[in-house]
């Protein structure tokens, strides 16, 4: 693996591996919901969008045209800190793949008409996760986390933001923040580093643009009064997610103790919550954990389904076996399989070309370096029964907890 | 939903496609941070990938797209190793195929193991696949074999659940029963170097599971949860009601989940003869895939999996005609978006058609350069999760279109699905869509590659479904070899009048924010 930088301030990482005939280029953006005013609240999401809809060489959907007919698929993801543009060819096309991919990302048109076509797409996106239970709670929820900070808005806006964007709110936010200094290219799979470089500098080292950001810093984050959050809907199951205020994704090693404890609290049936509070007492039908490690501070999040009358003595059997590994702490067994729990995810989660380009570009824009896929493995091995036991004490605290819930109006 | 949000379709049945037909969707599985691992679930309830369409429901669909396809058994071309060179330690009533990468190998016991070697991480998978899945079982068993494979790891005569989970645990390997409407399978996946001291375990819970009362009703509690959990679940609702139009009163028309009376009213007698019926070696397929040598992974199978057993007893079988006409459902739900799935009766696994109806259903509405993305999505901004897909069982093939869409476009979205299906009948595809669909084809076979456990999955299931071990190859030449005169063939000869399932949201659903 090596990382370069171009004149422009483009980094480039390039991680070889000649196993299948493919290759993955994964373009990072610095730029998610998280730097988004409020009333621009989604706007990073449609511009996802848009860069699907012409550039001033290629028409409406004529890259994806042109990397299916190379036999390669291609999306694009908006996160809160980021936006990902992938795409895997068979190598053999990686030459021709690197000047569309370059136009969609340095020259897209965003023609009004276009604006107007994808927004009713983008409505039906928001329709569609109101009638997925975890999708509607993670939009209800996540926001209401904070009461200040960046991530005080679902990613993909509301229906009124999406309503209201104009064709220039998005080109502006375009011009501001894709801007080599501001972007992460990640190629991995078969190809010559040498050549791909010389690729990559044909396809982008001409690409000059300022990068002018909203903000210079992400405002600071202040989390809200714990609370109890119910939303009616007329589901058979009760959805909820508990949440609790985490630390800063940007540390490696608190991510590191994070992934530890949740997979001794939902690392399969050996895991303290699925054997205690879904297998033992049968009080939730499924149990999850997620600690999300955005790169301000995020919040840790149990999450599970349960019979709508059963919450409360689900939540408070959650709460006690949460006291009670802040108490006791984990046993050297437990604490070892959590560990190889968390460092073989990490493992099995770089099978593909697309997997490792994408790990390395998460880690070059969360940590600034390849630490995250070089690293994190070593960070895991280090998390000691002292370190678990003040990570649940000083985050998962019960009183801390807010609780969001969807279930009919009067269970 | 997405963790991230997407522009569209990606890697059609990819990780956790199988999931999804084992499990039938839920909130199940568990969430990855962000993008840290995208073979992970980055959705909570639904598999990954599909980020437009109903993820679980297309991802059901496509799963068998992989496997489908066409050709009979074939082994022209097999070279048989030398048994001086390779094949030394070989054993007498042991025999041994190598076909380009994969390896076939058949145990005294009637055992077939596939085997291909893949050293570009430390990670190895295996798959032991059965012949026999949830379309085998009576109505009023319906879930049988779902709860039978959920209660394989929760205890054998010679170890507990918790003994099971631990040991697994501790050497970070993962075990994921499932099963399917025409086989059952369980899958591990572990550091190549830990496969000796997983294997005992995985197969002692294969071939020893006792099935303990306790455990069962545990498993029952969280199947029953998951049937009422899909009633959440728009694409889930409307998919079974889909298949319940499409296939009538054969099983393949049931959920395989069952309904709450049939999993309630299940005994352990049924789950222990159903086992004791289907697991037996000359019903059984192990593939094995990943950072091991065919030696090694012989050895390994013939140890823990090697032991003379019994011949395939009677388990419950069922056989009807599927022979249903064209229908049409409506629906009515509290739900903020309509659904709308329209499709057809089509080829089953390894017919000669199969490789036509791929190709054509690839260019209706696979990818973000589909006719149904470009024209229903693109054009007219219809909604966000519009797609088709083919998926072939042993008896017959399905292909579904569908799209979810504001209720006031239902009318619109329903025409306009048919409008496309119907253009494949009367026009030839161009010339460009063709190669296009044939490439995209191609790489997604490659990408399938990639993944050690989707590939372990895919050549033992193949295998099981007595196609070979070389189908994958062989369906794609036959693949290129399809012109447009087939595709409208194959379009003539099976999108006829089409069955139709309409979910039409009612007021009731809260608002979108």
């Amino acid at each position: 693996m090596s990382v370069h930088e171009l004149e422009n301030g483009l980094t480039v990482v390039l991680q070889q591996d000649d196993s299948v005939p493919l290759a993955a280029a994964s373009m990072w953006v610095r730029v998610g919901s998280g730097d988004e005013p409020e009333e621009l609240a989604g706007i990073s999401h449609f511009l996802e969008h848009m860069l699907f809809k012409g550039t001033s060489r290629l028409g409406v959907g004529e890259y994806d045209r042109r990397v299916e007919a190379m036999g390669g698929a291609l999306n694009a993801a908006t996160s809160r800190d980021y936006t990902n543009y992938y795409v895997v060819v068979p190598s053999e096309h990686l030459g021709e793949l690197l000047p569309d991919f370059a136009d969609v990302l340095r020259n897209s048109t965003i023609s009004a008409e276009e604006v107007e076509n994808e927004r009713q797409v983008i409505l039906e996106e928001i329709s569609r996760k109101a009638d997925n239970p975890f999708g509607y709670l993670v939009d209800e929820a996540l926001p209401r986390v904070y009461a200040e900070g960046p991530y005080t808005h679902p990613v993909i806006g509301s229906r009124e933001t999406v309503s209201g964007f104009t064709r220039d709110e998005i080109a502006e936010h375009y011009e501001r923040f894709y801007a080599p200094g501001n972007m992460v290219l990640v190629l991995a799979g078969d190809f010559g580093e040498e050549e791909a470089l010389g690729l990559v500098r044909e396809a982008f080292g001409d690409f000059e643009r300022p990068f002018r950001p909203y903000r210079e810093e992400l405002p600071e984050v202040q989390y809200a009064e714990p609370a109890v959050h119910e939303f009616p809907r007329d589901w058979n199951e009760a959805y909820f997610m508990l949440t609790f205020p985490g630390p800063a994704g940007r540390d490696l090693a608190a991510a590191a103790r994070g992934d530890v404890v949740e997979s001794l609290l939902v690392g399969g049936r050996s895991s303290r919550l699925v054997r205690s509070v879904q297998e033992r007492q049968g009080l939730v039908h499924s149990i999850n954990a997620w600690f999300p490690a955005w790169r301000a501070e995020s919040p840790l999040v149990v999450w599970g389904t349960c019979e709508p009358a059963r919450l409360e003595e689900a939540r408070a059997a959650i709460m006690e076996e949460l006291e009670r590994l802040a108490e006791e702490g984990p046993s050297g067994d437990e604490l070892r399989r959590a560990r190889r729990q968390a460092a073989n995810a990490h493992l099995f989660a770089q099978e593909t070309n697309l997997d490792r380009a994408g790990m390395l570009g998460y880690s070059m824009v969360l940590y600034g370096s390849e630490a995250y896929f070089t690293e994190y493995g070593r960070e895991v091995e280090q998390v000691g029964r002292g370190q678990v036991r003040s990570f649940v004490r000083e985050y998962l605290r019960p009183e801390q907890a807010s609780v969001f819930v969807t279930r009919r109006a009067g269970e | 939903m997405n963790w991230e949000l997407g522009i569209g379709n990606w890697e059609l049945g990819a990780a956790g496609g199988f999931a999804a037909d084992l499990s039938s969707g839920g909130p199940a599985g568990k969430a990855v941070r962000g993008v840290r691992g995208k073979s992970a679930n980055r959705e909570i309830g639904v598999p990954r990938g599909v980020p437009g369409a109903g993820a679980w429901f297309l991802a059901v669909l496509v799963f068998c797209v992989l496997l489908g396809g066409c050709g009979a058994l074939g082994r022209q071309g097999a070279e048989v190793l030398d048994p001086l060179g390779r094949e030394m330690f070989a054993l007498p009533g042991e025999s041994t195929l190598r076909m380009d990468s994969v390896t076939v190998h058949v145990f005294e016991n009637g055992l077939t193991m596939l085997h291909e070697e893949r050293r570009s991480n430390a990670t190895v998978a295996l798959t032991a696949v059965v012949g026999g899945g949830s379309a085998m079982e009576p109505d009023d068993k319906a879930g049988l074999t779902g709860l039978m494979m959920s209660s394989l790891p929760k205890g054998t005569s010679e170890r507990s659940a918790d003994e099971i989970a631990e040991h697994l645990a501790g050497l970070g390997a993962s075990l994921q029963p499932g099963s399917s409407m025409d086989y059952s399978l369980l899958s591990l996946h572990c550091l190549a170097k830990d496969l000796g001291e997983a294997l005992p375990v995985f197969a002692d819970v294969l071939l020893n599971p006792n099935f303990p009362v306790d455990e069962v009703e545990i498993e029952r509690r969280k199947l029953l949860a998951a049937i009422r959990m899909n009633e959440d679940y728009t694409p889930a609702v409307a998919m079974r009601r889909f298949r319940q139009e499409l296939f009538g009163s054969h099983p393949y028309g049931r959920d395989p989940m069952g309904t709450a009376e049939t999993v309630g009213a299940l005994e352990t007698w049924d789950l222990y003869t159903q086992h004791r019926g289907l697991f037996v070696p000359s019903n059984m397929v192990v593939g094995v895939v990943g950072n091991i040598s065919f030696a090694e992974a012989r050895d390994l199978v013939r140890r823990n999996l090697g032991a003379p057993g019994p011949e395939r007893h009677s388990v419950y079988q069922v056989d009807k005609v599927i022979a249903p006409g064209p229908s049409r459902a409506e629906v009515p739900r509290p739900s903020t978006q309509g659904f709308v799935v329209m499709g057809h009766l089509t080829a089953p696994v390894g017919d000669e058609d199969s490789a036509a109806v791929q190709v054509a259903a690839t260019i209706l509405g696979s990818g973000m350069s589909s006719r149904l993305f470009r024209e229903l999505r693109d054009r007219e901004g219809l909604a966000y999760a519009v797609a088709a897909a083919n998926q072939s069982y042993r008896r017959k093939g399905m292909l579904a279109a569908y799209i979810g869409t504001a209720g006031e476009n239902l009318e619109r979205a329903e025409e306009r699905l048919w409008g496309q299906i119907r253009l494949l009948r009367e026009t030839p595809v161009t010339q460009e869509e063709l190669e296009r669909a044939k490439n995209s084809l191609r790489g997604s076979y490659l990408r399938s590659k990639e993944r050690n456990a989707r590939r372990a999955r895919m050549l033992a299931v193949n295998y099981q479904m007595e196609l070979g071990p070389d189908y994958m190859d062989r369906l794609q030449e036959e693949i290129q070899a399809v012109t447009s005169r087939e595709v409208m063939r194959v379009a003539n000869k099976y999108f006829l009048e089409p069955t139709t399932v309409i979910i039409r949201p009612q007021a009731a659903a809260a608002p979108a924010e």
